[in-house]
């Protein structure tokens, strides 16, 4: 494994630990799956071809691994959904206040959405994938990522009284 | 000139090319519905974009951040293996690199066996429960070894495969069995040392998605799938 190989997983780690926890939308869960991508993507990384982007080749990892756990816990019995993110609404200027409710409101929405809708969400709008490389990591036709894209954007855009 | 929502959105994400863009944007010039239409995509993931904000490092990133760059110090070891270009799936033919690695990894692959040797056949305690239990179920063996049925699967090729772990104190195995010709065939089996409360939930079986890989084998099977496969084979 090369040194820039390295430091490009490095970088990335914020990235897939979004991922991991729009997946499993635990933070324990969610480590599990960065360390099982991150040991994952150090073996494999001679079959990384370079002149395409990293992102949506750790992606498949770390859906992989999330469908390996998922696949084992449904005989496993299912854990308490632990989401806690620390409210820190106090001592705040009223603009950032707002933010942060919507902020809070899109996250509720994303977690209500079909966990299918809220994947392909989160591939594309928050981490940028074009519809190509979302297509390639869920391993379906890019006019099926733009058919559940387009579905899933209005579901949320419905959630969050977007007209 | 009506222009669909798909064709919107492609626009709003940046995905049509520059002539297609200007054609769409001078379409909807005038048409306040098509434009409002187009804001639903643009503010939705103007929404979603902001959610980044969100993250914070991680206190074990750290320590995955040393495991990184201590690999890429030890460059030479994993190039002997998977050259499958654009196959992740084959890449953890280096279990010897995996060990050297490992050292943050909750659970260490101590070896596995069988794999491209051709399978074989179980023992007559696995196979009873193999042919009986249905998923999720465990029975304990003569020796003490505690055998939980997984899941099934049915393979490209049409055969009925379960997918097993045998636990005794620490030592935890996982396999896959097909029937053929009414025997159980061991399919490959892989041992991971579970350390002090460790599940094996998210562990390095990296060999079980090899053999999902190249058997073709979908998703688990459903508990009345399986039941009858169990029943009529």
């Amino acid at each position: 494994m090369d040194a820039a190989f390295g430091e490009a997983l490095i970088r990335l780690l914020p990235n897939l630990r979004r991922y991991a926890m729009s997946l499993a939308r635990r933070a324990d869960l969610a480590d599990d799956l960065v360390q099982t991508t991150v040991e994952r993507a150090i073996r494999a990384s001679d079959s990384y071809d370079p002149s395409s982007r990293l992102e949506p080749w750790l992606f498949r990892i770390t859906r992989n691994a999330f469908i390996d756990v998922t696949r084992r816990q449904r005989t496993q019995g299912i854990e308490v959904d632990v989401f806690d993110i620390p409210e820190a609404l106090a001592d705040d200027g009223s603009r950032a206040v707002e933010a942060r409710l919507m902020l809070r409101a899109t996250q509720e929405a994303m977690r209500e959405l079909p966990a299918e809708q809220a994947e392909i969400l989160h591939l594309i709008c928050v981490e940028e994938l074009s519809y190509a490389e979302a297509a390639q990591v869920l391993g379906i036709p890019k006019g099926t990522v733009m058919s559940r894209l387009s579905r899933a954007r209005l579901a949320l855009a419905d959630k969050l009284g977007i007209r | 000139m009506q222009i669909d929502d798909e064709t919107l959105m492609a626009l709003a994400d940046g995905e049509l090319d520059q002539a297609a863009a200007a054609r769409v944007s001078a379409a909807i010039a005038d048409d306040p519905e098509a434009q409002a239409r187009l804001r639903r995509f643009t503010e939705t993931r103007a929404r979603l974009r902001a959610l980044t904000a969100e993250t914070q490092a991680a206190l074990s990133d750290d320590a995955l951040i040393g495991r990184i760059r201590a690999a890429s110090l030890a460059p030479q070891a994993a190039s002997v293996v998977a050259t499958s270009a654009r196959a992740p799936a084959n890449t953890n033919r280096a279990p010897l690199v995996a060990l050297a690695a490992a050292l943050a990894a909750a659970v260490i692959g101590i070896g596995w066996w069988q794999m491209g040797s051709g399978p074989v056949g179980l023992p007559q305690v696995e196979f009873a429960a193999l042919d009986r239990l249905p998923s999720g179920e465990a029975v304990t063996l003569g020796d003490g070894r505690e055998l939980t049925v997984i899941a099934s699967y049915r393979t490209a090729a049409g055969d009925f495969c379960r997918e097993y772990e045998t636990v005794q104190g620490t030592a935890l195995t996982v396999g896959v069995a097909c029937r053929q010709d009414g025997a159980w065939q061991q399919q490959f089996a892989s041992d991971l040392t579970a350390t002090e409360g460790y599940v094996p939930a998210s562990g390095d079986i990296a060999a079980l998605d090899d053999w999902l890989a190249q058997t073709g084998a979908g998703e688990p099977l459903t508990l009345e799938d399986e039941a009858t496969a169990l029943s009529t084979e």
